[in-house]
């Protein structure tokens, strides 16, 4: 597991949205078992509550859960409901910030399309 | 008896138990082994010799250790502070060791004289006894043959006389470790030369003024305070009063060693 | 449940030290307690764990004076630069004294860690070098069976390895037994992660506490053209500011101007931990002296 942390967001955060991806990437794939607290605490040196609250997250996001004794397990469909998740936030993610960045290129709408034609016809 | 100070009492016992039987180590090693080892060179080693060599005062040299070894104060605060020991338990710890320590070496005084350095003078029990610091002074208190009084009560004033040096010590030690090293240091030093200013001071001054003081009441007064009572019928003095004067200077020490103990702090922190 | 610092002042020949600190700490937290150096830091530390006296104010736990108070001093561990062990002891020896003063002590873990520090308990505490001398107060500073340790500069003279290892173990032993830490130190970033809550000491006051995340929402970068950023951070708390070319980056603590709006051409972000310690501690006057 490989996490990258920024500074500008709080670090809860940043490890509940990095378990995400790993289990939307199925480096965590479901059904499985994801380091425990202690361990993603000692490897960055977060503080054990810190990463405690990120996977809480997760666990209200019905994504993650908790079997007592052993650890926090992926839940089934959790990738589906994070593809689900994720589908949803594209338009606000990626589209908004897409027109607005090419009206300030004055690329218009025409070829705004063609460009996004040309991203899907190369690999 | 706390845990706590059940613990530092445990562990200052045995580190100063440790210290005394290095020193009664070394003071055999210089005293007896030295004039053996002269004597072996020089040829003329005889029984009698190592016989005398053996003869030494157990009882002043518990003395000085007793009154030397409570003044190292800071050492053993700072181990003690550390280990989340309160100054009350340290002082408290200290005071029940001077007491333990004192009865130790008493034992061993008085053990020591009897059946070494007493049996090498081939003398008996009661004729020994009369030789002794205790015995030359308050001998025959309890009567010329009453030999387990005197000697009960010969154990009694050196066991307190012993903790008093040990309170004296403590008290010294626990104002030193107040003061840095430097002020220490001057303290050492000038102690002694301003105690001989003032002593000539005095001398000059007493020489110079025409009131021709009267020093009778003073002289009587600290005899009493050593238990000399004039009467001569039960023997010169009075082992009774000194002990009371013992205690009260115990109680005086053990005062002023609580109150700069209680002040006691990291330095450098 | 807690540790009061109450009204602590503290000063020497006319000097202040510390001036009036009022702190909460709370069971099994990590805190962090940062400063630099001479803002009094380890005088409070001291204070706390009652090896000096405060010039004024009073330090409790659970209600109960720290001072002169066994129960209350044998809950408490300080880990401090000063040296209080004797240079002849051996560091068996201080384990059992340690073990015998404290009432128990986690052997087992202690000869465990010194086995990864690679620290040889049969040498003289005397015979260390200033990193195995840390090594060895961290090891004891992690196996007695105190609620709070206070670690002045843990990681003194410790090499990158061995201060990895220090805070892999500091969290788990947290983990396994959560107790508080109170971590004073320089290096910033190695624990800006680690700790709960944190208290910043600038010219002898507390002038940061509160917890990391709460703290780092208030600290803002802003940056962009200087008179659109000077235009939107007037009246604003600015603790500092840095000027490259034409670009101006103001540091700002505390609320923005909720009803301003935000330029399109100047950029907002946040602070990390490092940096805002960096700007609040700096003294603005020798920093004009500079520029």
């Amino acid at each position: 597991m490989q996490f990258n942390f920024n500074s500008t967001e709080p670090i809860y955060l940043q490890v509940a949205e990095q378990i995400e991806e790993a289990i939307f990437a199925r480096t965590f794939a479901e059904g499985e078992q994801i380091p425990s607290t202690t361990e993603i605490s000692k490897e960055f040196h977060i503080n054990p509550a810190t990463v405690l609250k990120g996977m809480n997250i997760l666990v209200d996001a019905n994504l993650i859960e908790k079997r007592r004794g052993v650890g926090m397990f992926v839940i089934g469909g959790a990738q589906g409901r994070i593809v689900e998740k994720r589908r949803n936030q594209f338009y606000d993610d990626y589209v908004k910030n897409l027109v607005s960045e090419a009206r300030k290129l004055h690329i218009t709408k025409q070829e705004l399309a063609q460009l996004i034609e040309r991203g899907f016809s190369t690999k | 008896m706390s845990a706590k100070l059940k613990a530092t009492t445990r562990y200052l016992l045995r580190e100063q138990l440790s210290y005394l039987g290095i020193v009664y180590l070394i003071v055999l090693a210089v005293l007896i082994g030295m004039p053996l080892i002269s004597a072996i060179f020089n040829h003329n080693l005889t029984w009698q010799l190592f016989l005398n060599s053996l003869s030494i005062n157990v009882g002043f040299i518990f003395s000085c250790f007793i009154f030397i070894l409570p003044m190292l104060t800071y050492d053993n605060f700072k181990l003690l502070i550390q280990n989340g020991t309160s100054r009350k338990t340290y002082w408290r710890a200290r005071m029940l060791n001077i007491i333990s320590l004192s009865f130790i070496g008493e034992v061993i005084a008085m053990a020591y004289y009897f059946f070494v350095t007493n049996a090498i003078a081939h003398r008996s029990f009661s004729a020994g006894f009369k030789y002794e610091f205790y015995g030359q002074l308050y001998g025959n208190f309890f009567g010329a043959h009453n030999l387990a009084g005197n000697l009960l009560m010969n154990f009694i004033f050196m066991w307190l006389a012993f903790i008093m040096l040990g309170l004296c010590g403590m008290a010294v030690g626990s104002i030193f470790s107040l003061l840095t090293k430097t002020v220490r240091r001057v303290v050492i030093i000038a102690v002694p030369i301003l105690g001989l200013f003032f002593l000539g001071f005095l001398v000059n001054w007493i020489a110079r003024t025409s009131i021709h003081l009267n020093f009778e009441g003073l002289a009587k007064f600290l005899g009493f305070l050593v238990g000399f009572t004039g009467d001569h019928q039960v023997g010169p003095l009075n082992p009774l009063i000194a002990t009371g004067t013992m205690l009260v200077i115990s109680v005086i020490m053990a005062g002023i060693a609580y109150y700069f103990n209680h002040k006691l702090k990291i330095k450098n922190a | 449940m807690s540790i009061q610092i109450h009204a602590v002042s503290q000063s020497f020949h006319g000097r202040s030290i510390l001036k009036d600190i009022n702190l909460t700490i709370e069971p099994n937290k990590i805190y962090g307690l940062l400063g630099r150096n001479g803002a009094g830091k380890s005088t409070l530390l001291n204070i706390i764990s009652n090896r000096i006296f405060p010039s004024q104010g009073t330090v409790t736990l659970d209600e109960e004076s720290m001072n002169d108070n066994d129960r209350t001093l044998g809950r408490i561990y300080l880990m401090s630069e000063v040296n209080l062990y004797s240079e002849r002891a051996k560091l068996n020896k201080l384990f059992d004294t340690t073990e015998l003063m404290y009432g128990s002590f986690n052997r087992q873990y202690a000869n465990d860690l010194a086995d990864k520090f690679g620290l040889d308990l049969t040498s003289r505490f005397g015979k260390l070098s200033t990193g195995y001398r840390s090594i060895f107060k961290l090891i004891v500073a992690l196996c007695v069976p105190a609620d709070y340790i206070f670690l002045d500069e843990p990681v003194l003279g410790l090499d990158a390895n061995h201060r990895e290892l220090f805070y892999q173990e500091l969290i788990e032993t947290y983990s396994e037994t959560p107790r508080t830490f109170v971590i004073s130190t320089h290096l910033i970033e190695e624990i800006a992660n680690l700790i709960e809550h944190v208290f910043v000491l600038d010219d002898h006051k507390i002038v940061i506490n509160g917890s990391v995340p709460d703290i780092l929402e208030r600290a803002y970068t802003i940056s962009g053209p200087d008179a659109d950023v000077k235009q939107y951070t007037a009246g604003l708390n600015i603790i500092g500011e840095d000027h490259l070319g034409g670009i101006t980056a103001h540091y700002v603590y505390g609320a923005l101007a909720d009803d301003r709006p935000i330029p399109d051409t100047v950029k907002l972000e946040h602070l990390d931990l490092q940096k805002l310690f960096i700007n609040l501690t700096t003294e603005k006057k020798a920093a004009a002296h500079v520029s």
